[in-house]
């Protein structure tokens, strides 16, 4: 209802105060003309929302962090030991499973190039103190296997992973104890995806 | 509070072959699969951690490892795996759902959910696929409490926005004129109780945030709930939490589509494990804004 025209000012809701809140009788003075405001506000953010973001901060930091130490040791040509940082990161299967890996790769004379490209890291649903569940995007397609002549051996098979990771907290460090592998043939559509 | 169970890893036979062997696909598509960077797959399957009830003992006996066991164990495993399967498209439809809430605005941004996005079906226990003996999964208390949040159907929280456009001559709000915003319904519920597959899981929830989208493009977030608005307010007194002014009118012709996202965050706890999830909700009500003249003389 704009009637705008001549003789007429739009003052928002000078006069009409009164009549927008039943609160006041038809006499009332008008009220101060109300400034429209600013719109957005932050919410502060509550003690359990801090704890769940940093947590999940803390643990994907720490998969990054394994996954960083994974990439060099593919490239150096595997290990028989567990390193510091691998300990420092991971556990449980997940630790096992990664070394055995690395292992077989030591054993078979192999060395990689390239490193496995994290496209993406997201929280999932439900947070509980001390273990957190992220899911990842990882493409190793890019990582090529060489082995001691300096053939190519990267395997055929399919190496786009969505990880359904379990990352615990043990003696205040977070550590990746659990991925659960989905193959896929692209990450579009997947929650971690780009 | 941390429940790490053991976990059993099999390493089925790829440790035995050859190197140039042993890069070849598994095919263990259904089963816990942990893969690396060289294609290189370990199924990993749980050792249930067995807690209580009578109905679960015959999963909970020493045969039932992941490695061997009888049929009636291989059928358990398998409940299991389906139960596992359905849970994670359940859990794959609930992040759409939440990735879908965070933009959606009906009246602003209609092609990114198109209609109101509504939350997936929770899977049924009592399927078929989970009937006959030794068919019933045995949930970790996480999935139990998955399952228990979603049996909750927790209600939307209508907008509420005062003053009411329907207590003035011109049924409608006001360009400038301050709106108190605040969820009006209920905004804590429980502590409630529910058994999923032989686990008891006790629930409480609360809205722990609540956004309005005005239908102007602007968006308002509320801390708490917001204070209602009552009679008792005087007239163009903001809302001391959660408030909003409209700049430009949705008249003639038009309303706004108010919409309030809430999160409702469910503390759940079950056979000694706790956590918290997260459930958004979604409700709309329409709101027309006109400006209002006074004469000068």
């Amino acid at each position: 209802m704009a009637l705008r025209g001549r003789g007429f000012v739009s003052v928002g809701a000078v006069a009409a105060c009164c009549a927008l809140a039943s609160a006041c009788s038809p006499d009332q003075a008008p009220a101060s003309t109300p400034s429209p405001t600013l719109v957005t506000t932050t919410p502060a953010e509550s003690q359990i929302e801090r704890q769940m973001r940093l947590d999940y901060e803390a643990a994907e930091e720490a998969y990054r962090a394994n996954r960083a130490e994974q990439a060099r040791l593919y490239q150096a040509g595997g290990t028989t030991k567990v390193t510091s940082a691998m300990k420092a990161t991971a556990t449980d299967s997940y630790l096992r499973i990664t070394v055995e890996a690395l292992r077989r790769i030591k054993k078979a004379g192999w060395k990689a190039t390239g490193a496995t490209e994290i496209v993406g890291v997201v929280a999932n649903r439900g947070w509980k103190e001390n273990e957190v569940e992220l899911t990842s995007c990882e493409d190793s397609t890019v990582v090529r296997f060489l082995d001691g002549s300096g053939k190519d051996v990267t395997p055929a098979t399919n190496r786009r992973y969505v990880q359904a990771l379990k990352v615990v907290k043990l003696d205040g460090r977070w550590k990746v104890s659990k991925a659960v592998t989905t193959k896929v043939n692209s990450f579009q559509g997947q929650p971690c995806g780009a | 509070m941390r429940s790490i169970r053991p976990y059993q890893i099999l390493v089925v036979g790829i440790f035995a072959v050859l190197p140039s062997t042993v890069w070849v696909p598994v095919a263990w598509s259904e089963a816990d699969v942990t893969c690396t960077d060289a294609g290189f797959c370990v199924n990993v399957a749980k050792q249930p951690k067995r807690s209580s009830p009578a109905k679960r003992s015959d999963a909970n006996s020493a045969k039932d490892r992941p490695d061997g066991g009888d049929e009636e164990n291989q059928k358990v495993r398998e409940a299991n795996k389906k139960f596992s399967a359905a849970l994670a498209v359940y859990d794959r439809r609930l992040a759409s759902y939440n990735r879908c809430l965070q933009t959606f605005d009906p009246s602003v941004n209609k092609t990114g959910c198109g209609s109101a996005p509504t939350l997936p079906d929770v899977p049924r226990l009592s399927s078929a696929t989970f009937s006959g003996r030794g068919n019933q999964p045995t949930p970790t208390a996480g999935q139990a409490a998955a399952i228990a949040v979603a049996r909750l159907q927790l209600p939307s929280i209508p907008p509420g926005i005062g003053p009411s456009p329907d207590i003035n001559p011109w049924n409608m709000a006001a360009v400038g004129y301050p709106l108190w915003l605040w969820a009006d319904g209920t905004t804590n519920v429980g502590p409630i109780s529910d058994s999923v597959a032989g686990l008891s899981v006790s629930l409480e929830a609360e809205v722990s945030s609540l956004a309005f989208r005005m239908g102007d493009g602007n968006t308002v977030r509320c801390a708490g709930s917001g204070h209602p608005w009552t009679a008792a307010v005087q007239p163009g007194t903001k809302s001391p939490s959660c408030g909003y002014s409209y700049a430009k009118p949705s008249l003639p012709g038009r309303t706004y589509t108010v919409t309030a996202v809430a999160n409702w965050a469910v503390t759940w706890t079950s056979n000694g494990q706790s956590g918290v999830i997260n459930v958004p909700a979604v409700d709309t009500t329409e709101l027309p804004v006109g400006e209002l003249q006074v004469l000068v003389r």
